[in-house]
C-alpha cells in the first residue's frame, strides 16, 4: 500500500490501523534522522515524539506534490533544527567558517570514509564538533544532497561543499593518526 | 555495505521494541488531546466569541438567531383535541 492511499484513509476515517502502518514505516528512520541532529538517544526519542505528533496533526496541509518521505524528512529536520537553536548549540551549526584554515591538499575520496569499520567510525565522529559531525551524517548516512543541507542550515551551496570537504581531510586526519599507527 | 549505512542501520536496530511502543502511546496520547481540545474549541468557541463580543460592548451575533416557540407555530397543536374536549362532564 502506498504511502498517499494511508494518509488519504487516514484523513478519511482517523483509523488506527492508519496511524500504526505509517509510524511503523516510519519511526526508526525518523530516529536515525535526528539522531545525526541531536546525537543523543533521549533527545532523539523526544523528537521523535514531537515530530510524529506534527505529522499527524499537520496530516491536513499535505497536498502531495512531494512525496510522503520527503514531508517527512524536512519536518524533522526542522524540527531538530529548531530544538538545536533553542537548546543554544546554533551558532556553531550554523557558522560559515570552520576552525580549520582552507586545505589546499587534493580532496579525499568518499572511499576513505566510507570504507572505516563501524567501530572507528564511532570514534572518528566522537572527535569532531557537533557542526562537523551533524554535516558528515546528513551527507553520508542520510543522503541529505548538498542543495537540501544548504536550504535547510541557511547557507550557500558551495560554502557546504568546501566545509564538507576539510570535515573529510580531519576526519582522515583523526582517522589515520588513530588507526594507521595500530595497524 | 558502507560503514554510514552500517551505522544507520545500527541505529535502526536500537529503535525497536519497547521504545518504539513507548513512543508511539505517547504520539496517540498527544493526538487524543489535541482531538479534545479541539473538539471543546469546536463546541464552544463560538459562544465565548460572542460573550467576549458583548462584554466589550458589541452585538451579540446570536441575536439574530430566533427561536420560535410553541404558540408562535403554525401549528400549535399538531394532534388536535383531545376526545372529550368541550363535554360537560357530570
Amino acid at each position: 500500500m502506498e504511502d498517499m492511499d494511508i494518509v488519504q484513509a487516514y484523513r478519511a476515517h482517523q483509523h488506527a490501523t492508519c496511524f500504526q502502518l505509517l509510524y511503523d514505516r516510519y519511526a526508526g528512520k525518523v530516529f536515525s534522522k535526528a539522531m545525526t541532529m541531536l546525537h543523543r538517544e533521549s533527545e532523539a526519542e523526544d523528537a521523535v515524539q514531537e515530530i510524529f505528533t506534527k505529522i499527524f496533526t499537520s496530516l491536513g496541509k499535505f497536498e502531495g506534490h512531494s512525496k510522503f518521505s520527503t514531508w517527512v524528512y524536512s519536518i524533522t529536520y526542522n524540527l531538530c533544527i529548531d530544538k538545536i537553536r533553542r537548546g543554544k548549540r546554533s551558532r556553531e551549526l550554523f557558522a560559515t567558517e570552520m576552525d580549520d584554515p582552507p586545505d589546499t591538499a587534493e580532496e579525499v575520496p568518499d572511499e576513505a570514509l566510507l570504507t572505516m569499520q563501524v567501530s572507528e567510525l564511532r570514534y572518528v565522529l566522537g572527535q569532531l564538533t557537533e557542526a562537523e559531525r551533524t554535516l558528515l551524517l546528513m551527507k553520508y548516512k542520510d543522503g541529505v544532497k548538498v542543495r537540501a543541507i544548504a536550504q535547510l542550515l541557511g547557507k550557500n551551496e558551495s560554502a557546504v561543499k568546501m566545509q564538507l570537504k576539510r570535515i573529510k581531510e580531519k576526519a582522515k586526519r583523526i582517522h589515520d593518526k588513530q588507526f594507521a599507527t595500530i595497524s | 555495505m558502507n560503514s554510514f549505512l552500517a551505522l544507520r542501520d545500527q541505529e535502526l536496530t536500537q529503535f525497536t521494541g519497547e521504545r518504539r511502543q513507548k513512543v508511539r502511546h505517547r504520539v496517540e496520547r498527544n493526538l487524543h488531546t489535541a482531538e479534545f481540545i479541539a473538539s471543546v474549541v469546536e463546541l464552544f468557541g463560538p459562544v465565548l466569541a460572542d460573550t467576549m463580543n458583548v462584554l466589550g460592548g458589541g452585538h451579540s451575533m446570536l441575536e439574530g438567531e430566533k427561536l420560535r416557540i410553541l404558540s408562535e407555530t403554525e401549528d400549535d397543536d399538531p394532534y388536535g383535541p383531545g376526545p372529550g374536549v368541550g363535554e360537560i362532564v357530570r
